[in-house]
């Protein structure tokens, strides 16, 4: 109040000081208005109004009219005269002034200058004042531009100016002192008028006025505090990729920048346009929150059900995403706000669902043992391959222990704990038993150990599968071949057993003719010593024969155990000495080429089995096709690493639409009687995995097939 | 007399051939025969047989059926369209009846041959032998 009087002191002087002033230069406005008009004036040359040598350059400057000397005197320069010559009397001093002078004396002082530069640059074109002191009295300065009238180009022409230019200005300078001390002494009477309150009025404001100064600097340091606060909250949320809300009770308050991503919309401001809640954006679906859910809104709803999980469906696009979601509770000034966090557990859901489904198609389970806490966790499929029902079963390394085989039992253990001990991969394959169905599952375990700094281990992660199908198509598979094998093997059996009764009919028959010629000598009387001895002999010597091929025969069902050093060439002899008889009697020639020289470690009797095959094969299509003249070639050779032996003969070859299936098992284009379908599928079986060679067919150009057979010279190991 | 030296008396001149391709085996068969028929030659093959015969007009052929080159079976069948009245004898290993039906031949004889049944063979061909 104090200080508002005061100011309306001040305002008052100074607006009596701009009006003196003003007054003052309208009427130095309108002299020089109408000096202008009458294009200067002609004044008598005295000492104080000499000719004006700035308008040297018009020729009327100076006249002489009945013997006076009258010189011309430009609107300005009057001015200036008369304010000059004024100035004492009413104190008021004015000054016509331009930055382009004629007279240097109008030259302008600092603060004019500013204010004509001020013009010349721009600045509207208006009336400017200043307070300010000439030596020790306060003073009103007020300064007016002079536009350029048509008049004053008469004079300033020369100097380019144009009608509309600013070109100089006229101000007052007003002695404030009279007018201050008016208000001065107004002042000292408001002041004694209101001494009482000033006195108590600074002290109260003087008062207020530290402490709210002292309490603006700590809130203001506090506000800057909070605003960094809060900056950094938003920026934390902000980052979080949960969509995050506040709510003010069923009003949505904040979304962090994922909840904005999910839901399509730049701001709030822009969701809530559209949207109450973001409830709006539940999917309707089964175990899905909704709105309301029965009696409570949603919000109440999870807080009211801490022990279940909540999810919410929402789409974004087309495409459904499944959240968990959390909600936790703050009272903020008496106001329930809500801060709902949503995850996103789709991705999750789909890898979880893709194990388990990759888990039951492979009857895998894994199972992790926490060794610290002794927790054993198995996946859902553990449960199904053991079956027990997850929620009923109580699980515990010992519960697993007690659920193996008995006889594999102590091997499981062991196997486990020595895998700790070593920390290498735990693999064992064992059986189980369920405890009420006594069904028995065989399966494959695997784990490996995590361990802490220290090198202690921690945990186990492990799988197991259920392969007791696979042990049983392995089991099938093992018994059908060991079954061809057999059954082979009785097929080339019976091949030599013809092959040695071709044998042994013909000792036998001569051994009875031996005995034929005793008998006869005896009925016709004729017994010679000497025929007896011979015929004797004979016998002797073909029971001996016979001797010889039983131990031929003994040799091939003589199963082969060991390797033996072989030289393949060996093998071939052995074998056309069983069947060279029968090739002789179908007038089949063989040829005989052996080149290989090398022993090699292999399964002997195998090897002649696949011989005999071959060359019955060879034979038998020789004699079918009614092959002129009848050949079967053998050779062997060897490289580096290698052995090879080929059979070949000279026959019709092998239609090459059915080469590819000579090797099937009981496959054969041969009369049944005859063909068991068996001899080249047990021949290549034995080639291959037993003796780990190849063997492959081929027909010839010239007609006919061969097999070759090629051996690894560093043989098989026994156990193979 | 034994019943082998009445077969002498009455065999003893026909003209016989003994076809065996088994070496030992015809070795010892020979030395039998020969010690019934005094007139024998012998051959080791089919093809062999058959030159014989065609040489010679033998009354008695003895042979083996499963032999190179020519067997018995193919040697015995041009051997009977040559002369219908030869008498054959087949003497093989082979214990199927189904070889000797299939075969023309007067009579079958099993390897290895007993010497009685020999004997009892060649006294049932006594007849038609004695025509010759």
């Amino acid at each position: 109040m104090y200080i508002t009087m005061i100011n309306m002191e001040q305002e008052k002087a100074e607006e009596i000081g701009i009006n003196t002033a003003r007054a003052a230069l309208t009427q130095d406005k309108i002299f020089r208005f109408w000096a202008t008009s009458h294009g200067g004036l002609y004044v008598p040359v005295t000492k104080k109004t000499p000719p004006n040598p700035a308008l040297a350059h018009l020729p009327h400057r100076d006249l002489n009219v009945a013997d006076k000397n009258l010189t011309l005197m430009d609107p300005a320069y009057a001015l200036r005269q008369m304010m000059n010559e004024y100035e004492g009397l009413y104190g008021l001093k004015g000054h016509i002034t331009s930055l382009k002078l004629l007279n240097p004396n109008n030259a302008p002082d600092t603060w004019e200058k500013s204010v004509l530069e001020g013009f010349e640059n721009g600045i509207k074109i208006e009336e400017k004042h200043i307070y300010t002191e000439k030596g020790t009295v306060p003073v009103l300065r007020v300064f007016e531009p002079l536009i350029t009238k048509k008049g004053c180009l008469k004079c300033h022409d020369f100097q380019g100016y144009k009608v509309g230019d600013v070109r100089g200005g006229v101000s007052v300078t007003l002695p404030m002192t009279e007018i201050y001390d008016k208000k001065e002494q107004n002042i000292m009477k408001l002041m004694s008028l209101h001494a009482l309150v000033w006195l108590y009025g600074v002290l109260f404001i003087s008062y207020f006025y530290r402490k709210t100064l002292q309490s603006n600097t700590e809130q203001q340091q506090l506000n800057e505090e909070l605003v960094k606060k809060e900056h950094f909250l938003r920026t934390l949320i902000d980052t979080d990729s949960n969509l995050i809300i506040t709510n003010f009770q069923r009003n949505i308050h904040l979304a962090n920048q994922a909840a904005l991503d999910f839901t399509g919309y730049a701001t709030l401001e822009a969701f809530k346009k559209e949207h109450n809640c973001i409830c709006d954006l539940f999917e309707e679906k089964e175990n899905c929150l909704q709105e309301q859910m029965g009696e409570l809104y949603w919000i109440e709803y999870v807080l009211a059900t801490p022990e279940q999980r909540h999810h919410v469906c929402m789409k974004k696009g087309k495409r459904e995403h499944i959240f968990n979601i959390v909600v936790k509770q703050m009272d903020m000034e008496g106001e329930e706000q809500y801060i709902v966090v949503f995850n996103d557990i789709s991705e999750l859901l789909h890898s979880q669902e893709n194990l388990a489904l990759a888990q039951h198609i492979a009857n895998v389970g894994h199972w992790e043992l926490d060794l610290q806490n002794n927790e054993l966790h198995w996946s859902d499929e553990v449960y199904r391959i053991f079956g027990v029902d997850k929620a009923e079963f109580d699980l515990s390394y010992k519960a697993f222990i007690e659920m193996i085989h008995p006889d594999d039992r102590t091997m499981v253990d062991e196997a486990y704990q020595d895998s700790l001990e070593s920390q290498e991969e735990y693999r064992v394959i064992h059986r189980i038993i369920h405890p009420d169905t006594h069904e028995e599952k065989i399966v494959e375990e695997r784990c490996e150990h995590y361990h802490d700094s220290e090198g202690k281990v921690i945990r186990s992660l492990g799988t197991i599968q259920d392969i007791t199908e696979r042990k049983r198509l392995e089991e099938q598979l093992h018994e059908k071949e060991e079954m061809m094998l057999a059954q082979s093997r009785h097929a080339a059996m019976g091949e030599m057993i013809s092959m040695i009764a071709h044998q042994w009919r013909q000792p036998i028959t001569v051994i009875a003719m031996g005995a034929n010629n005793l008998l006869a000598d005896v009925e016709l009387e004729d017994v010679q010593p000497e025929s007896v001895r011979q015929s004797a002999a004979l016998m002797l010597e073909q029971t001996h024969h016979l001797s010889k091929t039983i131990d031929d025969f003994k040799n091939f069902f003589r199963p082969n155990k060991k390797t033996e050093m072989t030289l393949v060439n060996d093998v071939l002899e052995e074998n056309f000495s069983i069947v060279g008889k029968s090739l002789e009697n179908h007038n089949i020639a063989v040829e005989k080429e052996y080149n290989s020289v090398t022993p090699i470690p292999i399964f002997s009797r195998e090897l002649l089995q696949v011989f005999i095959n071959i060359l019955k094969n060879a034979k038998e299509a020789l004699i079918e096709k009614e092959i002129k003249e009848p050949l079967i070639s053998v050779a062997t050779r060897e490289d580096e690493e290698h052995v090879y032996i080929s059979i070949c003969d000279n026959g019709k070859g092998i239609d090459p639409a059915i080469l590819a299936k000579i090797y099937d098992p009981y496959f054969s284009t041969k009369d049944e009687k005859i063909g068991t379908g068996l001899g080249l599928y047990m021949s290549k079986t034995i080639v291959e995995k037993h003796l780990k060679g190849i063997i492959k067919a081929e027909n010839r150009e010239e007609g006919g097939i061969c097999f070759e057979i090629s051996l690894p010279k560093k043989g098989v190991s026994d156990n193979e | 007399m034994s019943k082998l030296q009445q077969l002498q008396e009455s065999m003893g001149a026909l003209k016989v051939l003994y076809v065996e391709d088994e070496e030992g085996v015809r070795e010892q068969t020979l030395i039998f025969l020969k010690k019934i028929f005094k007139n024998i030659d012998s051959a080791s093959n089919g093809e062999e047989g058959l030159e014989r015969f065609k040489e010679k007009a033998y009354d008695l052929v003895i042979s083996d059926l499963k032999m190179p080159k020519m067997n018995g079976r193919e040697m015995l069948r041009q051997i009977h369209e040559l002369d219908k009245d030869a008498v054959l004898i087949v003497m093989t290993a082979s214990d199927s009846n189904m070889d000797a039906s299939e075969t023309v031949s007067d009579a079958y004889l099993k390897k290895p041959v007993m010497f009685m049944d020999f004997v009892e063979v060649l006294e049932s061909m006594k007849e038609r032998l004695q025509k010759r």
